[in-house]
């Protein structure tokens, strides 16, 4: 047991100390329209439903031998509903990583996702009532909903892998502290379309990705 | 193959489709996007395959006397949105009947099309013209397979009475006597029926905390689908005034006031009615509150409805009916409903005798989302119309629905 905890250990202590970076653009999509609701039963709400935001890519490395330091599984994650919207509407953790939900309107949310990764309902709370925070244990992208307002939507993209960055407002990224070698650098969209490409992480260096095309 | 074997083929598929990628992708086929034009459609689908296992004669608006029945559903809906302002809606079912076994060798319907405008800046003050959805109480805004916690609807809104839109009684003695007949499901009438799609306009909104809805139909909430259809049929009555005013004092808590007031009997009733009088004579009158309440993994909904019918030579008729359900979440897909229903007739007048028989029932389900596209309910009923055998005390249901 302690050989493979010392191994971790070193993998991450060369994580925080030393590595190359991977930057590159890319052409980020939008996600799927959402889906209406049959006519009447579309509820009401309080406030006007606010504009959702532009769901940024997730960009990461994987490698063959899939051993990854587990760095971000602490990492605190808020996903708010705001005006009637997920925000932030797309968001990578670490496997094991936890994520809150807080409400900030004054109707009610209800929460949920009958995803594989990770099923779950924390039914209706309201503004400001504490909702008890979600353990996300396995890989895969869990797509959430609310079970009242049908057009809210967002993904959590729960990765192995400690080397993940959402991509700005231009497409752009930089991943950084990366330990050399080689890996799969992967994008998932909003659109879910998954975008791939293998690159070499030198010591020292940074390498250039354009996946703009 | 008999009808029901279809259902456990079907039940059967449900598995496979827990992995929902050829729905979502027939979900994005049928959807139309263009922000240069503020144009949104979106053609959707759902499928019910529901197996109903009933004592005879059945309750409510099943119509069948077979011991096992098999009512399959496809509806489709067009939902359309120009601008922020202007929506269009159509819904169009094929099945065996709106309410199960009313047309056992199938049929196809629009049952809601309507067009609907925003006509402030917010929600205050829209308007909705066309065929839907009566605003009367609150269980049409759940009454859709995918929303309903349960299979059937609640007593009120699908335990047939026995008041009719066409059969007019020759006298009190008749009208009187059928409190012990079995229910006549092809003429008479429940309090509501079901959403009651009928035709007409309504002005509806919301202001802060309070919601409004008033409308003008062709037909009683309480009338026969195929009443309903006033493009097809004409408007031959006067006209019924619904409406419902809610409050949300907080998001836990709902509650709602109705009314309703109209004609009930159809046109065709016009030549047995006594001399002197018209069907605009012989109204519905009906009286409703709701209340809700939810949080965490709880949702209770209740209604109490108080109705009157002028009942042509016999005089005016009051029933009371009400029931509360409840939905609580087992699991994040696993969920168990209850629903206790209750009715009291008065009496018939100038005797001391209900016009029918005071009625209980009790519904009972469980339900579990396959995935967000799949779901299969489990439903038990027990029921009694007090001293009454005419009407079986059982009913199980099953029921598989799949949206896309």
């Amino acid at each position: 047991m302690k050989q493979p905890l010392l191994g971790f250990f070193l993998i991450g202590l060369r994580t925080v100390m030393a590595g190359g970076a991977v930057e590159g653009s890319l052409s980020v999509d939008a996600m799927k329209p959402a889906p209406s609701r049959p006519g009447y039963v579309a509820p009401q709400t309080k406030a006007p439903v606010q504009k959702a935001e532009a769901a940024p890519a997730i960009v990461y490395l994987e490698r063959e031998d899939e051993k990854y330091p587990r760095t971000r599984m602490g990492e605190k994650v808020s996903i708010r509903q705001s005006g009637y919207q997920f925000r932030p509407a797309m968001v990578a953790i670490q496997t094991g990583a936890k994520v809150e939900f807080p409400n900030l309107d004054d109707e009610f949310h209800n929460v949920f996702s009958y995803s594989k990764a990770k099923r779950f309902d924390l039914g209706r709370f309201r503004k400001d009532e504490a909702s008890p925070p979600v353990l996300f244990d396995k890989p895969g992208v869990v797509k959430i909903y609310c079970e009242i307002h049908q057009h809210m939507r967002c993904f959590v993209v729960v990765l192995d892998t400690p080397w993940f960055v959402t991509t700005d407002g231009a497409g752009r990224f930089s991943l950084k502290n990366i330990p050399p070698g080689e890996y799969w650098l992967r994008v998932f969209q909003p659109s879910e379309k998954l975008l791939q490409e293998r690159v070499t992480v030198t010591e020292g260096q940074t390498t250039k990705v354009n996946l703009s095309r | 193959m008999k009808a029901h074997h279809w259902f456990i083929v079907m039940f059967c598929c449900a598995a496979p489709l827990h992995g929902q990628a050829t729905l979502d992708k027939l979900d994005d086929l049928t959807r139309f996007n263009s922000e240069a034009l503020g144009l949104h459609a979106d053609l959707s689908f759902m499928t019910d395959a529901t197996l109903f296992a009933a004592e005879q004669p059945e309750q409510g608006l099943l119509s069948t006397d077979d011991r096992v029945f098999f009512a399959p559903r496809l509806m489709t809906f067009l939902d359309v949105q120009l601008g922020d302002r202007i929506t269009l809606h159509g819904q169009m079912r094929v099945d065996r009947g709106f309410d199960p076994g009313a047309a056992r060798g199938g049929q196809v319907r629009l049952d809601e099309y309507y067009l609907q405008a925003r006509l402030w800046r917010k929600d205050e003050v829209n308007v909705r013209i066309g065929k839907f959805a009566t605003a009367f109480g609150s269980w049409s805004r759940r009454s859709l397979s995918w929303d309903n916690p349960l299979i059937t609807a609640p007593m009120a809104y699908e335990d047939m009475l026995p008041v009719s839109d066409a059969l007019v009684p020759g006298g009190l003695a008749g009208f009187a006597a059928r409190r012990d007949m079995p229910d006549n499901k092809a003429e008479w009438l429940p309090i509501l029926w079901g959403p009651s799609y009928a035709t007409g306009v309504s002005l509806f909104g919301r202001v802060d905390l309070l919601e409004y809805a008033f409308e003008v139909k062709n037909a009683s909430i309480s009338s026969n689908p195929q009443s309903w259809d006033g493009v097809q049929d004409g408007f031959h009555t006067n006209p019924t005034f619904t409406g419902r005013v809610g409050l949300r004092p907080a998001p836990e808590w709902s509650f709602g006031t109705s009314f309703s007031h109209g004609p009930y009997l159809r046109e065709s009733a016009a030549a047995l009615l006594p001399a002197g009088t018209s069907v605009n004579d012989f109204t519905q009158t009906t009286w409703g509150l709701d209340a809700g309440y939810a949080h965490g993994k709880w949702q209770i909904w209740s209604e109490l409805i108080a109705a009157r019918f002028e009942v042509p030579r016999a005089g005016g008729v009051e029933v009371l009916s009400g029931f509360i359900e409840t939905k609580y979440k087992l699991t994040a897909d696993l969920w168990a409903a209850l629903r206790w229903n209750q009715a009291a007739f008065g009496d018939v007048p100038g005797l001391t005798t209900e016009w029918d028989r005071n009625a209980w029932r009790a519904d009972l389900a469980l339900g579990y989302r396959v995935s967000e596209r799949v779901q299969v309910k489990l439903q038990y009923s027990m029921g009694d119309k007090r001293g009454n055998d005419a009407e079986g005390h059982h009913l199980g249901a099953m029921q598989l629905t799949v949206r896309f």
